[in-house]
């Protein structure tokens, strides 16, 4: 909660802050649903905006999001740990699928074995 | 009921004889005596238990890796750039994949001794940690030896890269 991730898609969000945790728990982890509130987000250029009608975001949107990274060390089945640099996430539409068309970062392993298919496969890099 | 039956099952065959079952299984001794140090003169049992699932674990010399009082060239030191295989499931000839990094410290526990590598993938630090005894992990792999570095424990390299991960072999595994 209230932490801020960066946004690895290109859908224009590029800081995002968390505000709400999808499940009955006090913290989310890769792979979990959160509600987050876009920070800061690219300046939307004419040529985007006539291109890109349907997504536009802006400061101040409440999006939904998949978390890709954390920064707190995950444990795999195998017992070893893999801790990230930074939180990320992706942002997604009403149907659970990412809102940008690329993702521009790597992401966890962990969402392959939370069913999160497209965003694995848009990812160029899988840890 | 089955008190009785074995009761009765007990009474029916010959006194005097001796009860071998067939059904209890009795393990070989894997060791032919406990791997006690010349020195202990009562030897400790879980740290006997330790060593046997050492050298158990310990299928192609990696053991040698993790002495603490070894030449700096034969053994794992924190800055070393490590290259780690590892099985993707415990299945026969299952796929593997493998990760480099540089070593930033090593867990000495004796079976559950581990090490973190890390490295920056797409620009991002990423730390894996690994169990060295583990029997997924397929082979670790000096790469190339750390130098100049005067601590045990890297930390300070998430903060303070400097030219630490610039090396190519990093690089190669990096993009």
């Amino acid at each position: 909660m209230k932490s801020r991730l960066n946004v690895i898609d290109n859908s224009g969000a590029v800081v995002a802050e968390c505000i709400k945790v999808l499940k009955n728990a006090k913290w989310a982890e890769v792979g979990d649903e959160i509600v987050v509130a876009v920070k800061k987000a690219r300046p939307i250029s004419e040529a985007m905006s006539s291109s890109m009608s349907a997504a536009k975001i802006r400061k101040g949107d409440v999006r939904r999001a998949v978390i890709v990274r954390t920064k707190k060390e995950i444990r795999r089945p195998d017992g070893r740990y893999v801790r990230f640099d930074d939180n990320a996430c992706v942002l997604l539409n009403n149907q659970q699928q990412p809102l940008g068309s690329r993702i521009l970062g790597l992401v966890s392993a962990e969402l392959r074995f939370k069913n999160w298919v497209k965003v694995v496969s848009l990812a160029p890099r899988v840890v | 009921m089955l008190c009785r039956q074995l009761l009765t099952r007990a009474l029916a065959q010959p006194l005097f004889r001796s009860y071998t079952q067939a059904h209890i299984i009795v393990p070989q001794p894997q060791f032919d005596k406990p791997l006690a140090l010349p020195i202990e003169k009562r030897p400790n049992v879980m740290k006997v238990v330790e060593r046997e699932a050492i050298s158990r674990a310990n299928v192609d010399g990696r053991s040698d890796l993790f002495i603490r009082r070894a030449a700096p060239k034969d053994r794992l030191c924190a800055g070393d750039v490590v290259t780690v295989e590892t099985r993707n499931s415990m299945a026969e000839g299952a796929a593997t994949s493998s990760f480099t990094g540089v070593c930033i410290a090593i867990y000495r526990r004796g079976i559950d001794t581990s090490f973190i590598l890390r490295n920056l993938v797409q620009r991002v630090g990423v730390e894996i940690r690994f169990l060295a005894y583990s029997p997924l992990v397929k082979r670790i792999e000096i790469v190339h030896k750390g130098v100049g570095y005067r601590r045990a424990k890297l930390f300070y390299l998430r903060e303070n890269p400097g030219k630490a991960f610039q090396l190519k072999l990093l690089k190669k595994t990096g993009k």
